[in-house]
């Protein structure tokens, strides 16, 4: 009963675990904090938004999370994203967009704060104390129709919060080409003469290393090898005296394996030996192809 | 009759239909390129069935080139290329580098490592003969490949097919029907390649040279080196993590002793199924539409390039080597070229080379060292330009 109790426990924490994993790879990924010109609403409207990412490989349901802002004077309001809304479901690498307009009567996705004099914006669990994010803005730096938002300076190296060349509600940041790793490698060594010697030193770094491992395991065996071969040199143990039963057994054992040996040899002969056996075969009504074949009816 | 059938319209349908057909049919819609494609797939036919020039990978290479290049009405879903065909699901395991670890898995069950294990040294001159790749990624630049294309391009003088389809499908699928062309066509030629180079470099005295008989390994040895050689290699390299993981797994599996039934099925019937479904595809995706240009010339060319320099860096390392060791420990230059992975192929060609000069001085098993050190050494580069450009 004890074990059962454990194990159900157990599959909840890791239930527990699995689902905060999933919800924890949720980000803040951009905010517009002044929208003149910019992205519309189902109602035509403009407003501030915010716009957050799964970066995970699993769908997540943000429902019953907290949306919240932190003015500059530190009071903290709070948006609970509504339940039962399947559209609070997010698959893995999709967006969604809140936007702010300081009224909760539109819908999901439309939270009761604006962004005005915002400092910090925060992604609640559904406990409402644990954070999933935080993302910080300076609201003397916001420009209109230019958003903020995650984007990695090169491609290769981990997203900052920079101000975005151009506004993504609803796909990505990273809207700059990215030039491969391949052909920045190229520009940094246009001859390959520096891959190559790298690549060499690599190569014969790591069979060296096997060499010299087993050059010592190979000098050891060969040390041990030889005390083996020294060894029937001393007194050899004089034998013990061997009973009846020791001897049948022995026998049996020879006899044992000379008959194995004597099989494994047929086997090995087995393939080029062309064989004819005579089969018998018993008559059985089932097999006959006499009866096998329906008779003609006749007139 | 014939008045019958034009008042009724039928002839116009008939016609209309025929001609449809006609437009269906291979000859409607052969090219140049398509026939051109046919006769290399019967040359490669012939080299194998008739020359018996690696026919395990010939055969099915050369009737994969004849599948790839019949005409086709596009848009029939046959095509190797086309989305859902059967041939496309069977290239995905090209294309994604599923099938070269099988095949590794296959090549460790049948690969004795003694030769190695019994003069280790002789990793040195796998290692060396790996600078066929780098030369030919240095000329692959200097033609104006990008770096991936270079790299991707480059690994054919590792002369390890599943290693060269294994890079090309991560660093240049778009060549992986030339590259793996290139790769097995060398391999097949290597005996055409090889001795010209070997002869080149060394002189009479040097093939002479005999070489002490290796010594015995122990069972224990032959365990422990598939799982020191894959910890050593893999925490250096983990990018050649899936070729070598399997590779000294296989090796593992035919060492242990008790894994016998695994080792049979993974070193015969699983590297058979393997080696037709990679010989097929990779046959296959050269169809003329795609496979016909300048670069698959240039990927030829670098391809030869690179066995060479890899011969000669084998051999002339080997050389190097002598110039420290004592007389009586001296390695024989005609097994350098063996550093390259062709199994046993190159050490086959050592062994021929070795006895055209002294009828009974035997260099197949010494060979072996370098060649299976070759195999380790490709994977390795493998997984260093893997993790360069990839």
């Amino acid at each position: 009963m004890r074990r059962i109790l454990m194990t159900i426990v157990a599959i909840l924490c890791v239930g527990g675990a699995l689902r905060a994993q999933g919800v924890g790879n949720v980000r803040i990924n951009e905010v517009l904090v002044i929208n003149e010109d910019n992205y519309e609403d189902d109602y035509g409207h403009r407003s501030s938004w915010i716009e957050i990412f799964n970066s995970g490989y699993e769908a997540v349901n943000v429902s019953s999370c907290y949306l919240a802002v932190t003015k500059t004077d530190g009071t903290e309001t709070r948006y609970v994203i509504p339940d039962r809304d399947p559209a609070t479901a997010m698959h893995a690498h999709t967006y969604l967009v809140f936007f702010c307009e300081g009224t909760d009567t539109k819908g999901t996705f439309y939270t009761n704060f604006t962004l005005d004099g915002v400092k910090k914006i925060t992604l609640y669990n559904a406990d409402g104390k644990g954070v999933i994010d935080e993302f910080a803005i300076d609201p003397a730096t916001q420009r209109a129709d230019v958003s903020v938002g995650y984007m990695s300076a090169d491609g290769i190296e981990a997203p900052k919060i920079v101000s975005l060349p151009r506004t993504t509600p609803n796909s990505t940041n990273e809207t700059i080409p990215v030039v491969p790793k391949s052909e920045r490698f190229r520009q940094k060594d246009s001859s390959g003469g520096v891959m190559a010697l790298i690549a060499m030193s690599v190569v014969f770094s790591a069979l060296i290393l096997i060499f010299l491992v087993l050059k010592i395991f190979g000098f050891t065996m060969m040390k041990l090898q030889a005390r083996r071969q020294a060894q029937p040199d001393s007194p050899a143990p004089s034998p013990k005296k061997q009973s009846a039963s020791d001897q049948v057994e022995h026998e049996l054992a020879a006899a044992a394996l000379a008959l194995k040996l004597f099989q494994e040899e047929l086997h090995v002969n087995e393939a080029t030996v062309i064989t004819i056996n005579r089969a018998s075969r018993v008559y059985s009504p089932w097999s006959s192809k006499i009866h096998g074949i329906a008779p003609m009816p006749r007139r | 009759m014939l008045t019958l059938l034009e008042s009724s319209g039928f002839g116009t349908f008939l016609a209309d239909n025929l001609q449809t057909f006609w437009a269906f049919t291979g000859f409607a819609n052969a090219t140049w390129g398509h026939m051109a494609m046919i006769v290399a797939g019967l040359f490669f036919l012939f080299m194998g069935i008739a020359k018996k020039w690696e026919p395990m990978l010939l055969v099915p290479i050369g009737f994969g080139i004849l599948i790839g290049n019949i005409p086709f009405f596009p848009g029939l879903d046959i095509g190797i290329y086309e989305e859902g065909s059967v041939l496309n699901y069977l290239y995905f395991g090209v294309l994604k580098g599923v099938y070269p670890p099988l095949i590794f898995l296959g090549i460790g069950a049948m690969t004795d490592f003694s030769a190695l294990l019994s003069n280790p040294k002789l990793m040195a001159v796998g290692a060396a003969a790996q600078a066929g790749i780098f030369g030919a990624y240095i000329l692959a630049l200097a033609l104006g490949f990008p770096a991936n294309e270079a790299g991707a391009i480059a690994i054919i003088g590792g002369a390890d097919g599943p290693t060269a389809i294994f890079l090309a499908s991560k660093l240049a699928p778009q060549y992986l029907g030339a590259i793996a062309i290139a790769a097995y066509s060398y391999m097949a030629l290597v005996p055409l390649i090889q001795p010209p180079v070997m002869r080149m470099l060394t002189s009479k005295k040097e093939r002479l040279i005999r070489m002490p008989s290796p010594r015995p390994v122990s069972q224990t040895e032959k365990i422990l080196f598939p799982i020191v050689g894959f910890l050593l290699t893999c925490f250096i390299v983990p990018s050649a993590l899936p070729l070598l993981g399997m590779l000294l797994l296989g090796n593992l599996l035919k060492e242990c002793g008790v894994t016998k039934r695994l080792a049979t099925t993974a070193g015969g019937p699983l590297i058979d199924i393997v080696t037709i479904l990679i010989g097929l595809t990779v046959g296959a995706s050269t169809q003329a539409t795609t496979f016909l240009t300048w670069q698959s010339i240039a990927i030829f060319f670098l391809g030869a390039a690179s066995f060479f320099v890899a011969t000669f860096f084998g051999v002339s390392f080997v050389k190097f080597l002598n110039l420290f060791l004592k007389d009586g420990n001296k390695i024989n230059p005609l097994i350098g070229n063996a550093g390259v992975s062709a199994v046993p192929a190159a050490a086959r060609v050592s062994q021929e080379v070795g006895l055209r000069y002294d009828k009974t001085n035997h260099l197949l098993m010494h060979a072996m060292g370098p060649n299976v050190a070759g195999v380790i050494g490709s994977a390795v580069a493998a997984g260093v330009l893997l993790g360069f450009l990839g």
